[in-house]
């Protein structure tokens, strides 16, 4: 067999297993009336997705008509692009018209800024306008591009924990040319969990987050232990997940499963990818190429010690540095989504993408207005797609699935 | 971005800690060995995240999570032939790894 096609296999085994979705289905039903029992039937369960790939994995796959009503999958901050501030954009697009290379991922290109900058409101209208920005899938793109023009270069880099290995390691390894510079923008998860849980819990007419399926791609490279705060903290369920629509019925049973027997553990679903402890080397280049910061998330505001920024001693590779961007402090940032938008509830898993007046009225995936449309791994860019409810329901009611 | 795409490594560049791997398109891409480098051998399936290797797919995971699905269903066997096909697979790659 051709390895290739033997990937495909191991993608598909997590994908289209019928027999083995049915019996989970089955489980959280049974689980479901447990909890039920235990709680009162007029309570909404809440589950948090926190990364975008489990919210287009559960609205792709139509996993919200497969499950009951009263459990409620909300999304959470999940989207690096989308909590990206307004500002740093507007810096990018600012260095491109004056002719340094901005290397960016395709998402961020087409992020629309709350101010114009000389009449450029996202990078892709700077190119338009003459200015100098290249689309790259990977920051290793960008280090050969860079080392064949040696014109002055900055990569955006914008992401949470799994690409910031990647970075330190270039920084480390002193592979950077010494025309590319790095803007690290990246961010932290887990901080961003906390204040999402935090703030739903401060709301009492609201439903509370009793459970979470953590992001599986971060905890490569954190581990598990990284979410054993949130359980312990919060009396609540974790569980870890990859990405099939199986590791995510997989994650809700677990959840459900915990929550019958009043537990709140972190529980590992995503066995194949994910240890405990995560990548120890991955996270030690990680600390010695970056500190720390409070850093801000658009439409949200400071979270402490939320982002991560070139140490000092490599200061040569930093953006920051050599071109004399200010960082944003709690004093100087200003709320910075459109009139109108409420993706900053949705990022928190508030409101659900239709609640927000623009949501497929002005705001569409060709005319994105907000930061979730924008990206394809945004919420509302997600829901514009794919929906929930409406012609997932009627499928999971044409094979026996419905659990209204 | 968040995507995490698998691909098979095909070559490694131990003094960079670069990987040529291949997501099946047969074209050859660089990606950081972003995990600890006595991890990832040629032949094995890789998560690739925006350029880095991020995880691996690792045998022992796949029956961990046997075992968690069997805490749910009991023994009910041709519920595991899936898993069971994985495991197989996941040996036949690592050979055909070895032999390079």
């Amino acid at each position: 067999m051709d390895r290739l096609e033997q990937v495909k296999i191991v993608e598909s085994i997590f994908r289209n297993n019928l027999e083995l979705a049915k019996a989970l289905v089955a489980k959280i039903r049974e689980f479901t009336l447990k909890v039920i029992e235990i709680y009162g039937g007029d309570f909404k369960f809440k589950i948090m997705d926190f990364c975008g790939t489990h919210e287009w994995t559960i609205t792709h796959y139509g996993i919200r008509s497969l499950i009951p009503k009263v459990i409620e999958l909300v999304a959470g901050p999940g989207c690096p692009v989308c909590v990206t501030p307004s500002y740093f954009v507007e810096e990018s697009i600012k260095l491109s018209l004056e002719g340094i290379t901005v290397y960016t991922y395709g998402d961020v290109y087409k992020l629309r800024t709350i101010r114009p900058v000389k009449g450029a409101t996202s990078l892709s209208e700077a190119k338009a306008l003459g200015g100098n920005v290249k689309i790259v899938s990977s920051i290793l793109d960008a280090v050969k591009d860079a080392k064949e023009h040696r014109r002055e270069s900055i990569f955006v880099g914008i992401g949470f924990e799994t690409v910031a290995p990647g970075y330190a390691h270039l920084i480390i390894k002193d592979m950077l040319p010494s025309n590319l510079k790095l803007l690290s923008l990246v961010k932290l998860t887990p901080p961003a969990m906390f204040y999402s849980i935090d703030i739903l819990r401060e709301k009492p007419i609201e439903p509370p987050i009793m459970g979470v399926i953590a992001p599986g791609h971060v905890s490569t490279i954190t581990g598990a232990k990284a979410w054993a705060p949130v359980a312990e903290n919060y009396g609540i369920p974790v569980v870890i997940a990859g990405f099939e629509p199986i590791d995510v019925l997989i994650a809700i049973a677990e959840i459900l499963r915990q929550l019958t027997r009043g537990e709140a553990k972190v529980v590992i679903e995503y066995a194949r990818a994910i240890s405990w402890h995560g990548d120890l080397r991955a996270q030690s280049t990680i600390y010695k190429a970056f500190k720390t910061a409070d850093d801000a998330w658009r439409g949200i505001g400071f979270l402490p010690k939320s982002g991560l920024r070139v140490r000092e001693s490599y200061r040569k590779v930093d953006a920051f540095e050599e071109y004399g961007i200010r960082d944003l402090d709690p004093e100087t940032w200003k709320y910075d989504l459109p009139p109108g938008c409420r993706c900053a509830e949705v990022i928190i898993g508030k409101i659900k993408p239709p609640q927000c007046p623009l949501f497929m009225k002005k705001c569409t995936p060709l005319n994105p207005i907000g930061p979730c449309m924008v990206s394809v791994e945004g919420t509302c860019a997600i829901w514009a797609r794919f929906g929930a409810g409406g012609l997932a329901e009627e499928v999971a009611k044409d094979i026996g699935l419905y659990q209204g | 971005m968040c995507w995490g795409s698998p691909a098979v490594v095909i070559d490694i560049d131990e003094s960079n800690m670069l990987a040529k791997v291949d997501f099946g398109d047969h074209i050859l891409r660089d990606a950081i060995i972003g995990i600890s480098e006595e991890r990832v051998s040629r032949g094995d399936i890789v998560l690739v995240h925006a350029g880095v290797v991020i995880s691996k797919l690792s045998v022992e995971g796949v029956m961990e999570q046997i075992r968690f699905l069997k805490e749910f269903f009991g023994e009910e066997v041709e519920l595991y032939n899936f898993y069971v096909n994985l495991l197989n697979l996941a040996e036949e790659l690592k050979r055909g790894g070895d032999k390079g």
